[in-house]
C-alpha cells in the first residue's frame, strides 16, 4: 500500500487556528472538495456532521447529501441552515456512526471530519462506511492524530481532560491498518499541524482546570514537548500544536 | 435536486426523502407511518420516531412493537 504523506505546517497567517474556527474554515473544506472531485449525480453521506459545514460545502456540487449526527439539536440547526441556504438536497438523520441506517451501496462519497476520535468504535464505523459505499466509492476522513506510544497516550489524556467526549485519537499507522482492514485503498494522505491558543481552547473550563491543563503543557517528557511545541509559555498567549490527518480512500471492489 | 415542499406541515417529513433509509439494526426495510410520524421496522419490532422532520434512527430511542 502506497501512502503519500505530506507534512505541512501552517504558515504565519494560520498560526492562530482556533479550535472552533477550523470547523467552519474554508481552506480545509475546499481541500476536501478538490481531493474528492464530487460529481453532479453523486449521493454523499456526511457522518457526524456537527455544524454541517461539510454538508453545505458539498451540497452545491452533488445530487444529495445526507448529514447524520447523534445530537438532535445540531441536526435541527443543520436542517434550518440548509433551508435558509436553499439547499433542498440536504437530508438529516439521527444515527450512530457505527450503525448507519442506510441501504448497502447507497453513496458515492462518505465524509467524516474531525469526529472519529469521539466514536465508540472507529473500526465499526469503517465497516459500516464500506457497506453503504458503492463498490468504487470514496471515503474522505479528517481527524486528529497522535504519535505512537506514550507520547500519543499523553496527548489523548490532555485532550480528554478538556473534552470528556474525546475518546481516543488514533495514530496515522492505526488509520492505515484499519482502512486496509475495512477494504479501503488509500489514494491520498496528508498530515498537518494546527496551532491552538490554550486560553481559547480551554475557555469552557474554570480557572482550576485551565491551570491544570497549562501544567500538563509545562511538565512534559522531551517527546511530548517536541509534539506540542509550546510557544509563549508563561503568557496568556501560550499556544501548542495538535496534529490532524486527512485520508482519501477508495473502497476496493472486493470488499 | 428536490426543493422543499410547501404543502406539508413543517414538522413532518416528505416520505420520498426517506427512500434509502433502512433499520440500523436489521438493515431491513422501513414502513412510513405518516399519522404517527414513525418509521417501522417489522423485523426488529421497532418504531423509530421522526421528530421535527428528523428520523431518529437509534434503537434506544425507538418504540417497541408487540
Amino acid at each position: 500500500m502506497s501512502t503519500a504523506q505530506v507534512k505541512q505546517q501552517f504558515g504565519e497567517n494560520a498560526a492562530f487556528y482556533l479550535t472552533h474556527a477550523p470547523h467552519a474554515q474554508g481552506k480545509s473544506l475546499e481541500r476536501l472538495v478538490t481531493l474528492t472531485e464530487p460529481q453532479p449525480d453523486w449521493h454523499v453521506l456526511d457522518v457526524a456532521t456537527g455544524g454541517g459545514h461539510v454538508a453545505y460545502t458539498f451540497a452545491p456540487h452533488v445530487a444529495r447529501v445526507w448529514a447524520t449526527d447523534v445530537t438532535e439539536e445540531m441536526l435541527a440547526q443543520v436542517r434550518g441552515e440548509a433551508a435558509k441556504r436553499k439547499f433542498g438536497n440536504i437530508r438529516t438523520a439521527y444515527a450512530k456512526a457505527e450503525m448507519l441506517p442506510f441501504e448497502d451501496a447507497s453513496f458515492d462519497l462518505v465524509t467524516c471530519r474531525i469526529a472519529p476520535h469521539h466514536f465508540d468504535s472507529i473500526s465499526a464505523f469503517l465497516a459500516e462506511t464500506a457497506r453503504v459505499l458503492k463498490p468504487d466509492g470514496t471515503l474522505a476522513i479528517v481527524d486528529n492524530v497522535v504519535p505512537a506510544g506514550s507520547v500519543g497516550d499523553y496527548v489523548n489524556a490532555f485532550e480528554r481532560f478538556r473534552d470528556p467526549s474525546h475518546l481516543r485519537a488514533w495514530t496515522v499507522e492505526e488509520w492505515q491498518a484499519a482502512l486496509a482492514q475495512a477494504g479501503f485503498a488509500i489514494a491520498h494522505g496528508e498530515e498537518l499541524f494546527k496551532r491552538m491558543v490554550l486560553a481559547t481552547w480551554a475557555n469552557r473550563h474554570d480557572a482550576t482546570m485551565r491551570a491544570f491543563l497549562r501544567s500538563m503543557l509545562t511538565e512534559m517528557t522531551p517527546g511530548v514537548a517536541e509534539f506540542f511545541d509550546v510557544q509563549d509559555a508563561g503568557s496568556e498567549k501560550l499556544s501548542f500544536r495538535l496534529a490532524e490527518a486527512l485520508f482519501v480512500a477508495k473502497r476496493t471492489p472486493a470488499a | 435536486m428536490s426543493s422543499m415542499p410547501t404543502a406539508r406541515p413543517a414538522n413532518t417529513v416528505d416520505p420520498k426523502l426517506l427512500e434509502i433509509l433502512v433499520c440500523p439494526v436489521t438493515k431491513g426495510p422501513l414502513e412510513y407511518d405518516a399519522a404517527r410520524q414513525e418509521l417501522i421496522s417489522r423485523a426488529a419490532k421497532l418504531a423509530y420516531p421522526i421528530r421535527d422532520g428528523i428520523p431518529i434512527m437509534l434503537a434506544d430511542e425507538a418504540r417497541r412493537l408487540d
